[in-house]
């Protein structure tokens, strides 16, 4: 069969590990099995698996142009890529439920106003009804308690010719002495790695390892540090430790606990979803609720303390480990699983566009929803709370030659409701320069009373805009309108994409720092219109806000 | 399925569902509405209008300003619809009928203006110019024309019925603009029948040219009232087309914006793609230039203007362009006059003992005999042969040839008498038939002349062959000393002149005069001569020219042949160094036409077009400098005279310090008029091009930054 997998990003993950690996193996059962990501990607990138390069890998455009037998979305956001390609099967392949990675909501923090949302569009996924494979039961019953999806269930195998008690270990392990493994990266919230550090040194645990996938030269409390190193060397890094200590928080399929057991070690974990998969409190690991971390130190401290309660749990591990099954078995059941979806009758295109269709478009009328609504809450009152982050400009900068690119710019959180200065610097990196303000990221009138662009060394002033007139030069673009004849230069922000652009520079050196500040004041229409020398009729007074004000009042329920 | 929504509605569904009812229904004809279906605007429709009217402006020299002629205009409009309702007709008015009441209204407002303006010239004017403003802010609305092409493909009969105030005659580029030429079996506009949808006369109409019922019909449209409800009361089946993001366009349209300088600034800057050839900003300077030369010969009132070859070939194309792809139509025609300082010189001489050889003698005192007679464009042989029949001395350079005994001796030979006053004779006639041959009353009206620049000595030429007699108005990218001006004999550099006082950016434009000539190449050789066939046939054989032109002269069947001197290195160079970036330059012209439409008729100001020649001369890239260099031999530079410098293209350390502390110190060597990077390359420093220009760019724009603060 023809097998594309649209993966997310080719760079070591434990889910990336898990997909390569039913993937090489699919191709030794001798399918046609391609990686697919949106952009072409180095080979450097996966050669950290020893075996992805066999694979094919294609470009999301290039896989566009041929046709599959079964494409697996492996993420969240692959499943929105389905119209994108063409297959006979599309079959959602589930490692964990990826809604639970979001941090909590924030109505006061512009980057967090929206989580529940982007909570929702990521569960959304789900709803497509196509066959599912996962990797775990806890998985497998939430699909089917709350999308009655029956999903088939294949374990992730285990290289058992890696993942083994005998061979070289970095240090042997020394009995009596208690050396705990932290693994897992260290910025993700959710794998909690700094905290499981710091537990360590509070049970005094004598040393502490971490390997961890993200790329770094020292951790604070760690006695070694493996940094992105290949499977090859995990297992005897494994084998030195003695106790795995994973307090993630949420988890697919635990894999690193099992990894230990078959290296002859033992772990603490936290009761998470999905522990219960092979993981049994006080057999082969301790499992401890979350968050109560004064018995993950007890924990660790009677496994420094007592060397038999240690070698008892190992003992229970190792019993785990023998009853898992190794990667060709995972394989050969991963393929039964296929062969026997394609045996069914074609998943209908058709079916899959308008579905993807209709969420798209759900799922924006939701965020403009949630804009409106927020607006409205404004409207009424004041926001409440004091933190600093109700909202963000952007600078865009670019030289005419490259050209503006999505990532070039630097931004800075601003609290709305006073007027507030606000500089970033960027660098100069070609004539004509160009500079965008992106001064606000909602609904409302965003009062700017000066832009300046200042070089950081000289202190010479390259760009300057200091009274409503000089304003008029500037080009607001996107969801923003000038309004009001008044002492300000005033705009209408009528979206999440408000533009400003400034005449272009034309002096100054390359690579010289520039300080772009702005003075700037954001709030609500209603507020706007308060102040009593802003008469609504000619601080509206531009051709069209009069309406859109009107409208956008009439949604409210009527102004303050 | 009675509405689409684009965004929404997949074109495939509704492409399966006319084709569905294109074979249940027999002889089905899907009818197209044109505005906001087929194509949306990039403004609001109404801004269209402004536009023309600041363009009108603009031919009329702004001796009405855009917006009274727009205020004149909706005026007028108001009432033409109102007086078509009244006399049972449509509330609507129509451009052809329209355009001569408007231009009464004007002349009441401006007597006298546009004078050489027939009422139908005015009309078709009006025409053009409403249809250049709706193609540059018209693109296709995609799904719809996939749609249409598909039917079209199917074998299904389309027609468009659109409202409009143009005729259909200027719907037809208008669809060619837009690639759906072909498209249609038919096209009905309310504007040739003077019946419209909006009243349901125009669907009765279609119907009876058609000779169809009016269930054989499906008409696709956006407008509730005209394209659905009025069509749906004829008995025809219709189909309502939203577009909410086109909606949401137009309702974000900030005409207060079109202005605002960055705009501009934007928009003129994307005219230039990305990774663009050498000195590829010299399409902003030539735009730049078009633009004052369109404004300075709409103020004259000019109607013919006379490009100089050679830099004149590509600079009469770009001022074509400028004019049909602003205006939609050459107001001002430009005509190609086949000119050289060497092949008018002698025509524009007096007889030889009144004349003084001032054209040369002024430039060029100390000369040989050869240099002398080689300028009064004798052939080689022929000049040799005169100084031999008197013994003269042909090759030595004598100092002060003007008044040295070996010229009076030239000027007493025989031979010289004869062959000065033929020759000066032939070309004076064949140099007025030629220009007679452009039918063009110059001896009455003046002529109006643009060239690259700089002394404007041909033009002095053409002025002396009158003797002074046809007013002479000459337009130069630069005008450069100047000689010989006069009220009748005037001259202006348009990105600078020297005089009465230097323009603004003179340096910049300045400082490489060569960049133009050369940016400037034609594909033929200079103008060298002007010959009836018989003259031509009898020259010595090494005259090395070629017949470039031929005019008929004056009298029926005499004809005057147009010389130019042929060089095929130079047309080898043109061919493959000079004509691919004029191509390049050609596309950014027109980007910059299109940019202009979309600015508003909204330009950067001189100060960024400066800044753009600028980069071209004061910070070149390498690449340019050896272009340049490959381009332009340096013997003609005559940087051999530095005699102090190594000049062999390999130096050492030692040398290369030695030439860059002679730079340092000498201010002048830099200023010979040649290009400093070519200069300073020679000299093994080719590196101190970046500090040397750094200086210039500094001078050049320091005192405005300085104002600027």
């Amino acid at each position: 069969m023809k097998i594309g997998f649209l993966l997310g990003l080719p760079d070591i993950t434990g889910g990336t590990y898990v997909i390569y690996e039913h993937g090489t193996r699919l191709l030794d059962l001798g399918h046609d099995v391609s990686i697919i990501t949106e952009e072409p990607v180095s080979a450097a990138r996966y050669r950290w698996h020893p075996r992805a390069s066999a694979l094919r890998w294609l470009s999301l455009a290039e896989a566009a142009k041929e046709r599959f037998d079964i494409i697996l979305p492996t993420w969240w956001q692959s499943v929105f890529q389905l119209s994108r390609v063409h297959a006979g099967h599309y079959v959602y392949f589930v490692q964990s439920i990826e809604s639970r990675f979001i941090k909590a909501e924030d109505p006061l923090d512009s980057d967090l106003r929206n989580m529940g949302l982007v909570r929702d569009y990521r569960e959304s996924s789900y709803t497509i009804d196509i066959p599912v494979i996962t990797e775990a039961e806890w998985i497998r019953n939430y699909l089917y308690e709350n999308y009655n999806r029956n999903a088939y269930l294949v374990r992730n195998g285990i290289r058992k010719d890696l993942y083994r008690c005998d061979g070289p270990a970095v240090e042997p392990r020394v009995r009596g002495r208690l050396r705990a493994l932290v693994e897992g990266p260290v910025d993700v919230h959710y794998k909690n790695v700094p905290k499981s550090i710091a537990l360590c040194r509070q049970a005094g645990i004598e040393e502490i390892w971490l390997l961890t996938s993200s790329d770094v030269q020292s951790v604070d409390g760690v006695d070694r540090l493996f940094s992105r190193v290949g499977i090859e060397q995990t297992p005897a890094i494994y084998r030195s430790c003695d106790v795995l200590v994973k307090l993630s928080s949420i988890e697919g399929m635990f894999g690193p606990p099992l990894e230990m057991f078959h290296c002859g070690g033992t772990a603490i974990v936290y009761a998470v979803t999905g522990h219960d998969e092979y993981i049994v409190h006080n057999k082969n690991s301790y499992v401890v609720d979350q968050d109560q971390d004064h018995e993950v130190v007890a924990c660790l401290q009677k496994l420094q303390q007592d060397p038999d309660e240690l070698d008892r749990l190992k003992a229970g591990g190792a019993e785990t480990a023998a009853s898992w099954p190794d990667w060709s078995e995972a394989a050969r059941e991963f393929d039964r699983a296929l062969r026997d979806i394609s045996s069914r009758p074609y998943t209908s295109k058709t079916y899959v566009d308008k579905w993807l269709d209709r969420l798209v478009a759900d799922n924006g009328r939701r965020f403009q929803q949630r804009e409106i609504e927020r607006f409205r809450a404004r409207e009424r009152a004041p926001v409440p709370g004091d933190d600093d982050r109700h909202n963000f400009i952007q600078v865009y900068y670019w030289a005419e030659e490259q050209g503006l690119s999505p990532s070039g710019f630097e931004g800075a959180y601003f609290k709305s409701g006073e007027p507030v200065e606000i500089t970033v610097t960027i660098t100069v990196s070609g004539f004509p320069f160009w500079i965008r303000v992106d001064p606000s990221v909602r609904m409302g009138v965003i009062m700017l009373d000066s832009i300046k662009v200042v070089d950081r060394n000289s202190g010479t002033v390259r760009y300057s805009c200091e009274s409503p007139e000089q304003f008029n030069a500037l080009y607001a673009a996107g969801t923003i309108r000038r309004i009001g004849r008044t002492d300000r230069a005033a705009y209408l922000s009528t979206g999440d994409d408000p533009q400003l652009i400034l005449p272009a520079l034309t002096t100054g050196t390359v690579g010289e720092r520039l300080d772009v500040t702005i003075r700037l004041e954001e709030c609500g229409v209603g507020e706007y219109l308060e102040v009593p020398d802003r008469d609504p009729s000619s601080a509206l007074a531009a051709p069209g806000i009069l309406q859109r004000v009107k409208r956008m009042l009439k949604r409210v329920g009527g102004s303050r | 399925m009675d509405s689409w929504i684009i965004g929404h509605t997949k074109t495939e569904l509704v492409e399966r569902y006319l084709l569905d009812r294109a074979s249940r229904v027999e002889g089905l004809i899907v009818c197209f509405d044109y505005f906001d279906t087929l194509v949306v605007r990039d403004v609001a429709p109404e801004f269209t209008k402004q536009l023309a009217a600041r363009l009108l402006s603009m031919v009329i020299s702004n001796n009405l300003p855009a917006e009274t002629l727009y205020a004149i205009r909706q005026k007028l409009e108001k009432e033409l619809c109102e007086e078509s309702r009244d006399d049972g007709g449509e509330l609507e008015f129509y451009l052809p009928a329209f355009a001569p009441r408007y231009l009464e209204r004007l002349r009441k407002e401006k007597p006298g203006l546009l004078p050489r303006f027939s009422s139908e010239r005015f009309t078709q004017l009006m025409l053009d110019l409403e249809l250049r403003v709706e193609t540059s802010v018209q693109r296709p609305c995609r799904p719809v024309v996939d749609l249409l092409a598909s039917l079209k493909e199917a074998g299904v009969k389309t027609i468009l019925i659109s409202d409009f105030y143009l005729p259909s005659s200027s719907f037809t580029p208008m669809l060619d603009e837009q690639g759906l030429t072909g498209l249609f079996d038919q096209v009905f506009v309310s504007a040739d029948c003077g019946m419209a949808k909006g009243s349901g006369r125009l669907y009765q109409r279609v119907c009876e040219e058609l000779d169809c019922p009016p269930d054989r019909l499906l008409m696709i449209g956006d407008n509730p009232h005209s394209d659905i409800k009025m069509a749906a009361r004829q008995g025809i089946a219709t189909m309502h087309l939203q577009n909410p993001e086109q909606k949401k366009q137009y309702e974000q349209w900030q005409p207060g914006q079109i202005e605002a300088q960055a705009r501009v600034d934007l928009l003129f800057s994307q005219a230039m793609r990305a990774g663009s050839e050498c000195f590829a900003e010299m399409a902003y300077s030539l735009w730049y230039f078009m633009y004052l030369l369109f404004r300075n010969l709409a103020e004259q009132g000019a109607e013919e203007v006379f490009f100089f070859s050679k830099e004149g070939e590509f600079l009469k194309q770009r001022f074509e362009r400028f004019q049909e792809e602003v205006f939609g139509t050459r107001i001002i025609t430009g005509h190609y006059l086949l000119v050289s300082r060497k092949a008018t010189y002698l025509a524009s001489l007096r007889p030889l003992d009144q004349e003084d050889f001032a054209g040369i003698f002024n430039h060029y005192r100390d000369i040989s005999l050869r240099d002398f007679l080689l300028s009064l464009n004798l052939e080689e042989s022929l000049a040799k042969r005169i100084c031999l029949k008197s013994n003269l001395d042909y090759e030595t350079r004598f100092s002060d040839l003007r008044n040295h005994p070996e010229f009076v001796k030239l000027k007493q030979s025989k031979l010289f008498q004869t062959v000065y006053e033929k020759r000066r004779s032939q070309q004076r006639d064949n140099l007025i038939s030629y220009l007679d041959s452009f039918g063009l009353d110059y001896r009455q009206n003046g002529l109006t002349i643009v060239d690259v620049g700089w002394k404007g000595s041909i033009q002095d030429n053409l002025y002396h062959l009158f003797g002074g007699t046809v007013r002479i108005q000459g337009f130069y990218l630069g005008s450069l000393i100047a000689s010989n001006k006069s009220q009748s004999n005037r001259k202006k550099g348009l990105l600078f002149d020297d005089t009465p006082v230097l323009t603004p950016f003179f340096h910049a434009y300045n400082n490489n005069r060569s960049l133009f000539e050369m940016m400037l190449g034609a594909s033929h050789g200079s103008a060298d001569g002007y010959f009836t066939r018989a003259q031509y046939e009898e020259l010595p054989k090494d005259h090395g020219r070629v017949v470039q032109e031929t005019v008929a002269a004056g009298r029926a069947d005499s004809e005057i042949l147009v010389a130019t001197l042929d060089l095929p290195e130079e047309r080898r160079l043109y061919q493959e160094k000079i004509k691919p970036l004029q191509a390049v330059m050609a596309d950014t012209f027109s980007r910059q036409n299109r940019a202009y439409l979309r600015a508003g008729c909204c330009l950067p100001r001189p100060e960024w077009f400066a800044r753009r020649h600028a980069r071209m001369v004061f910070k070149p890239k390498a690449r340019e400098v050896t272009l340049f260099e490959s381009l332009y031999h340096l013997e003609n530079f005559g940087i051999f005279e530095y005699t102090d410098f190594q000049t062999d293209g390999s130096f050492t350390v030692r040398q290369r310090l030695h030439n860059l502390i002679k730079v340092i110190r000498s201010g002048t060597i830099l200023e010979s008029g040649i290009w400093p990077p070519i200069i300073l390359r020679r000299l093994g420093i080719g590196y101190y091009r970046y500090f040397d220009g750094y200086r210039r760019h500094l001078r050049v724009f320091k005192n405005l930054e300085e104002r600027k603060q």
